[in-house]
């Protein structure tokens, strides 16, 4: 069985090589894919319809192509988020690219690519091929995500996505209402962090604050707005009938 | 699975019908135990914080169910979902799976509808017939939840009942709704990938019967014992194939599958959500009662913790020899200040986020500056209250007053001269014991060993071993489950969770640890049970260590506090000190030789509610009960045994062989062996013997006594209870952890104390 990875290794030269101009034959093919069966990869990858064979060079299909500019969006956002945000030493950028490149979500992908006002070239200068989210740009006011840790109290933001590798605590958020999309008032910071969820009260430490990230929204914290009370209100007027 | 009927081994078949099984379920801290505490009749502990309930309890209703079945009522521990993230939340899917309850009452929080309709559509998915009861409806109202009942019961195919639990309102309609209790129709979309594998995998486990999609569901989230319980009743190889599934479908999420599933299902229950919730104008504390409490009950209440602050600064001033540089005036400043401090902060939040005075005291708990203070406050009050009038005066009247002592020439023969006044009058009562003692010597020669057995000045049954459990011990254990039962109940303690989190920190717990701490202070068996909230094996380890050497428990404290109260405050403040110390660089060694990461900190925080009395008193008589049904017995077993030992000759043996380290490094005097050979029925007990001769013992030798039997073994109960939780190999291995530092720790303070200025411990 191909891996999902190998074929979008062998996806990736060839776009890199029709950007510049040229069409791959088999034997052109970087040579780091053979060991892990390129014969095997191309097979898989004409049996999907990704690619096609013209003339011993082998070329796009639409479902390929499309695909193909998915993975080098990802790689090369990846590799812009650690040149520009991250400071990761150059060297390691491009390996930790390509593993990005395999397993960025989508949203993380959208997330990343507002953070980073919507990036058309990569550190080396090639174009990022533009998503969907770069066609609404001019309405991102403040494309900005931060980690909750960043946030001045008080506040009140949105989550945008939770970065963790601890599945436990994406779990644990997402029993208390900590989703992607959820509102969410920073109250304090100290000594933990505060944070109303709708009615839910949460309390947090640091380490899992860093991993929350949110886009702050420009209103002022509104809190429970003020409001009066129910002149008629007996708080119990209709317990227990249903 | 489905086939069999629920199980009750109670019942005979022919004589009685099968009851009903009643679950309770829902998320933590909405009042699943006071809805069963109504069914039922039975006392649960009740508190507001979330993980009360670690362990399923069950009992017969009081109330006929459906069609006048008798009914089974089983309270679960509070869970977010039903793929467990932690013990307590497995206890409740596990009792879900395995005893398929024939009605689940699904208890929620009217204001938090969102979270509550994530249980809903799991209990769906395991086809269970439900009854949705959204209680706190009044917290609800008061923030301007409003909820479509109707609509909601109507959509979701199951009874829908609003209620507030705590005062019984609308408990009757949730009893009548029981009997139309159906199977939930909630049916969460997961995309179209998810669904196919979904199928897939439902049809390969269709020998199941009902509910299988949501075991599918638990399956698809990776859930490690849902899949050996399936490979048992399907076979590993349908397993296999299963897995095969679910691993393909994976690869297309960049997500962990349990993620993925967690998400639209919270899609779905928000998009519900809308449709039936309503947020309108809330009530805010607009009365003048209410302002007043605000403005002023507040600010005093935050005055008051600054003059207690103030006081101890003097009082640490002196310990340290600036005696006369902090007046009275100084604690007046410190009161006058924090008024001020309280004052604006309440002026300046009524502006930002107007709410009622609970709302504003719950954040004012939280308030880094302004929380400690009021800590500060109610710990000192505790101490008043448990050490001070518990410990002293009640001690004091039970003990002298009211059992005396039986020893003749103690308040003359013959001619009682002693008794006490009670306002005005004097009462001519020389103590149970005294009359007792007359009594038995009209047929028992006091050199006899049975008049020895019974009221001998060491180690008699009663003298000794009743006496003390009633007269010192209850006393103070009363007082302090009351004191906390108070704590409990307001929603205090997490708060305090969030407050210590970061201390917490260093000694490798997470401010959750808090909750089993502080309990632990009432009792640590009780305690170590509590560690199953904690979320990493790590963390209960080094929580159940802690609990076994640095938390003493309120019985302990209260026979300690008044001790050392009588010796000096200096001396309680160095003992705290001490027991602090321990404490943290224990835990930190620990987290830094256990494997493992730091559990992480996420906590929910309840709204600061005001105690009901009625719970109060029987939480406290609930504790009370069990304690004296446990501790009484130890304490006549451990004099029985005392009294074999003396007898004997064993314990003289035992005195010279632990002379070296009790004498030699400890400093203590040679019958203090005594105490700690009680020490491992009751620590209590051991201190409560050691101070039974308070001239023949000096005040640094009186601490370093209560340092040892402090940290000292476990009592039985609680070895017990370790043993059960952690294996008997930790626990064994926590107990040779503890007796050395234990020793080693009374060395150092006895080195120190020797150290300081003579007179420095004194009053």
């Amino acid at each position: 069985m191909v891996s999902r990875r190998a074929i979008d290794e062998l996806l990736e030269q060839i776009w890199m090589a029709e950007e510049q101009g040229r069409q791959l034959a088999r034997d052109e093919i970087h040579a780091h894919l053979r060991k892990t069966g390129l014969d095997e990869a191309l097979a898989a990858a004409v049996a999907e319809g990704l690619l096609c064979e013209e003339a011993g060079r082998y070329v796009f299909t639409q479902a390929g192509r499309a695909r193909a500019r998915e993975v080098i969006r990802r790689h090369r956002l990846a590799e812009r988020l650690m040149h520009d945000v991250l400071d990761v030493a150059h060297e390691r950028m491009e390996s930790n690219a390509c593993r990005f490149e395999h397993d960025l979500s989508e949203e993380v992908q959208r997330s990343i690519c507002v953070l980073l006002g919507h990036p058309t070239t990569c550190p080396h200068g090639r174009p990022i091929p533009p998503g969907p989210c770069c066609a609404t740009q001019e309405r991102e006011a403040e494309p900005v995500l931060v980690p909750l840790s960043a946030l001045e109290a008080p506040a009140a933001a949105r989550v945008a996505y939770i970065a963790t590798h601890h599945h436990e605590r994406l779990d644990r958020l997402a029993g208390l209402g900590l989703v992607p999309g959820a509102l969410i008032h920073l109250h304090q910071r100290r000594p933990s962090y505060i944070i109303f969820v709708g009615e839910t009260n949460i309390a947090l430490d640091e380490e899992v604050a860093r991993d929350i990230y949110v886009r702050p929204l420009a209103s002022p914290p509104p809190g429970p707005p003020h409001r009066h009370r129910h002149r008629w209100g007996c708080p119990w007027r209709d317990v227990g009938r249903h | 699975m489905t086939a069999s009927p629920p199980v009750s081994e109670c019942c005979q078949p022919g004589t009685r019908v099968t009851p009903l099984l009643v679950a309770l379920v829902g998320n933590p801290n909405v009042g699943k135990s006071v809805v069963f505490k109504y069914l039922t009749g039975r006392h649960v502990v009740i508190s507001n914080y979330p993980g009360t309930t670690v362990e399923v309890c069950t009992g017969p209703s009081r109330v006929p169910g459906p069609g006048g079945r008798p009914m089974e009522v089983v309270d679960t521990p509070g869970v977010n979902g039903l793929i467990p993230n932690s013990e307590d939340e497995q206890v409740t899917r596990n009792l879900l799976l395995e005893r398929r309850p024939d009605i689940v009452l699904q208890v929620a929080d009217a204001k938090n509808l969102h979270r509550a309709l994530l249980i809903t559509s799991q209990i769906g998915e395991l086809g269970l017939p439900a009854v949705l009861q959204l209680n706190l409806w009044d917290e609800a109202r008061a923030r301007g939840v409003r909820l479509d009942r109707r609509g909601l019961a109507r959509r979701l195919g199951i009874p829908v009942v609003a209620t507030v639990a705590t005062e019984r309102r609308g408990m009757r309609a949730v009893v009548r709704a029981l009997s139309r209790a159906s199977r939930p129709r909630l049916e969460v979309p997961f995309g179209a990938g998810l669904e196919r594998a979904l199928a897939e995998i439902e049809a390969l486990f269709a020998p199941l019967g009902e509910g299988r999609r949501g075991l599918a569901l638990m399956f698809l989230a990776g859930d490690a014992e849902i899949e050996a319980r399936l490979a048992q009743q399907l076979g590993a190889e349908v397993i296999a194939r299963a897995r095969n599934i679910r691993e393909a479908e994976a690869r297309h999420h960049a997500e962990p599958l349990r993620y993925v599933i967690a998400r639209c299902r919270h899609e779905y229950a928000g998009a519900l959500c809308r449709q039936f919730e309503r947020l309108e104008a809330r009530g805010v504390a607009g009365s003048a009662v209410g302002r007043l409490a605000l403005y002023g009950l507040l600010p005093l209440i935050g005055g008051a913790a600054g003059y207690v602050l103030g006081r101890l600064v003097a009082e640490a001033a002196r310990l340290i020899g600036l005696g006369g540089a902090w007046s009275a005036w100084g604690s007046w400043l410190f009161a006058a200040s924090l008024f001020a401090l309280y004052l604006a902060h309440l002026v300046r939040a009524q502006r930002l986020r107007p709410g009622t005075v609970t709302e504003h005291l719950g954040w004012l708990m939280l308030h880094p500056l302004l929380a400690p203070p009021l800590v500060l406050l109610i710990l000192w009050g505790m101490y008043k209250v448990v050490g001070e009038f518990g410990a002293g005066t009640c001690v004091d009247f039970l003990e002298d007053k009211v059992f005396g002592s039986a020893a003749p020439g103690e308040g003359g023969v013959g001619e009682p001269s002693g008794g006490f006044y009670l306002g005005r009058w004097h009462v001519r009562f020389q103590g149970l014991n005294y009359y007792l003692g007359h009594l038995l010597r009209r047929w028992i020669p006091p050199e006899h060993l049975i008049y020895r057995l019974l009221l001998g000045r060491d180690a008699g049954l009663i003298q000794v071993g009743l006496t003390y459990s009633l007269a010192i011990v209850l006393p103070v254990v009363t007082l302090f489950f009351g004191c906390f039962a108070l704590l409990e109940d307001s929603g205090l303690l997490p708060r305090l969770a969030a407050m210590l989190d970061r201390l917490f920190k260093r000694a490798g717990l997470s401010g959750k640890a808090v909750l089993p701490m502080v309990l632990g202070l009432g009792c640590d068996t009780m305690a170590t049970l509590t560690t199953r909230i904690l979320e990493t094996r790590r963390e209960r380890i080094i929580a159940t260590l802690l609990l076994a050497l640095a938390v003493p428990c309120s019985a302990q404290l209260g026979v300690i506090a008044g001790a050392l109260g009588s010796v000096s405050g200096a001396a309680l403040a160095i003992y705290i000190g001490v027991i602090l110390a321990v404490f943290v660089l224990v835990g930190s060694a620990a987290s830094w030789v256990l494997p493992g990461e730091r559990g992480d900190f996420i906590m929910e925080i309840p709204p600061i509610r005001r105690p009901q009395l009625r719970n109060v008193l029987a939480k406290t008589a609930y504790r009370v009960q069990w304690f004296a049904t446990e501790a009484v017995p130890l304490f006549l077993g451990g004099t029985l045994l005392m009294f074999i030992l003396g007898e004997t000759g064993v314990l003289a043996a035992l005195e010279r062989l632990a002379r070296p380290v009790v004498v030699g490094v400890l400093g203590l005097p040679a019958q203090a062996t005594r105490g700690f050979i009680l020490g491992f029925l009751r620590r209590d007990y051991a201190a409560v013997d050691i101070l039974k001769h308070p001239e023949s013992i000096s005040p640094a030798q009186v601490l370093v006594a209560m340092v040892v039997i402090t940290l000292f073994v476990p009592c039985v109960a609680q070895f017990f209870v370790m043993v059960k939780e952690r294996g008997l190999k930790v626990a064994l291995l926590i107990v040779a952890f503890v007796v050395p530092v234990a020793v080693l720790v009374g060395a150092v303070v006895r080195g120190v104390l020797a150290l300081l200025p003579p007179g420095a411990l004194a009053p």
